[in-house]
């Protein structure tokens, strides 16, 4: 396409036109799956199911549609650190959420008074007050 | 203000790079970075919702019968639709069709204008109702004494969401003036692409947002 060699750097990916209806359809047909799905209760794997499927549409659209696929690495690897900081950002909160119920004792446990120590045996060592 | 070079092409760039090609690509890596950005912020919403999911799931199955999961759905038919025309606009200018290009587009903006409507009526459904955030919660007949934390959330993350749609479609009709300038050619297109990454991106999140918000019990 360049009559220039130093132009001939790279050439633009186009995705050709069926590509895109095959994914537009795939994606109208889990979005119906989803919600027959949703008619049903599965206990705990309802979230389990409605994410697992829109992590598949999610993928579809970032691979197909937004061209992820025909990417420079670089770009890959970018968009999905996004991933990386998400998962730090929900697990290190839930970790201190969902975890408050097991050490709702923490508070009623007597702390040593400021004039104790813990001596190499575990032995209790209090100190005369000044 | 750097100099403009020009290459055989006819494709203008600035000279502190190789060549069109150089510069289109770090232009689209300034928009994967940005999205990061975007992705980053929805998160905290995100997040907020999958930690009081945890600690109140009856309320939240309470709340989710008050969403209409038909107009969420038609939405998600509406955007999905959207997305594939944008996606189809970029590649019809790679192929020279400008004027079908400009169709595509001009769906895609009216894509948009559907679903701000279909929320403009489920908001004021749901305002009526007192089905408002926070403070403002007025529904009376509530099984849950916290309902009005759901629809906190609800209307965070939609309304930031319709924002970006809002946004979006700014951006296209933005492009589409551009397009008719004749500022885009196969292999001068660098807007046009970066703004679908946007858009595909706001579909992106409502696929999230349909089931959790509408689906999930």
């Amino acid at each position: 396409m360049y009559e220039i060699e130093s132009e001939r750097s790279g050439e633009y990916h186009v995705t050709e036109l069926n590509v895109y209806l095959k994914v537009f359809f795939t994606l109208l047909g889990l979005t119906g799956l989803t919600i027959v799905l949703a008619q049903f209760n599965f206990g705990a794997f309802n979230a389990i199911i409605a994410l697992t499927i829109s992590t598949i549409k999610g993928w579809l659209v970032i691979g197909y549609f937004m061209g992820l696929r025909h990417e420079e690495k670089l770009n890959k690897i970018t968009i999905l650190s996004s991933l990386i900081f998400v998962a730090i950002f929900y697990v290190l909160i839930a970790m201190d959420v969902f975890t408050r119920e097991t050490f709702s004792n923490y508070n009623s446990v007597q702390k040593p008074a400021p004039n104790t120590q813990v001596d190499e045996a575990g032995k209790t060592i209090t100190t005369p007050k000044q | 203000m750097s100099t403009v070079k020009t290459d055989s092409l006819g494709n203008k760039y600035a000279e502190h790079y190789d060549n069109a090609y150089h510069q289109h690509n770090t232009g689209m890596h300034g928009v994967w970075l940005f999205l990061v950005t975007e992705v980053m912020m929805f998160s905290g919403l995100f997040v907020a919702y999958a930690l009081f999911k945890g600690k109140y799931p009856e309320m939240f199955v309470e709340a989710h019968k008050f969403l209409d999961w038909r107009l969420g759905a038609f939405n998600t038919v509406v955007l999905l639709g959207s997305s594939v025309t944008m996606a189809l606009g970029i590649h019809y200018i790679q192929k020279g069709k400008n004027n079908v290009a400009m169709a595509h587009l001009a769906f895609t903006v009216l894509c948009g204008a559907i679903f701000m409507v279909v929320k403009y009526f489920e908001y004021s459904h749901k305002i009526h109702e007192g089905l408002t955030p926070g403070m403002f919660f007025n529904f009376q007949n509530a099984e849950s004494a916290n309902l009005a934390l759901f629809f906190g959330l609800y209307y965070c993350m939609t309304g930031l969401h319709g924002f970006h749609v809002l946004c979006g479609m700014g951006l296209i009709i933005w492009v589409m003036f551009r397009l008719k300038r004749g500022d885009f050619k196969p292999t001068q297109f660098t807007a046009v692409e970066g703004v679908g990454l946007f858009w595909h991106l706001v579909d992106l999140i409502w696929i999230y947002l349909f089931p959790i918000l509408y689906l999930m019990h």
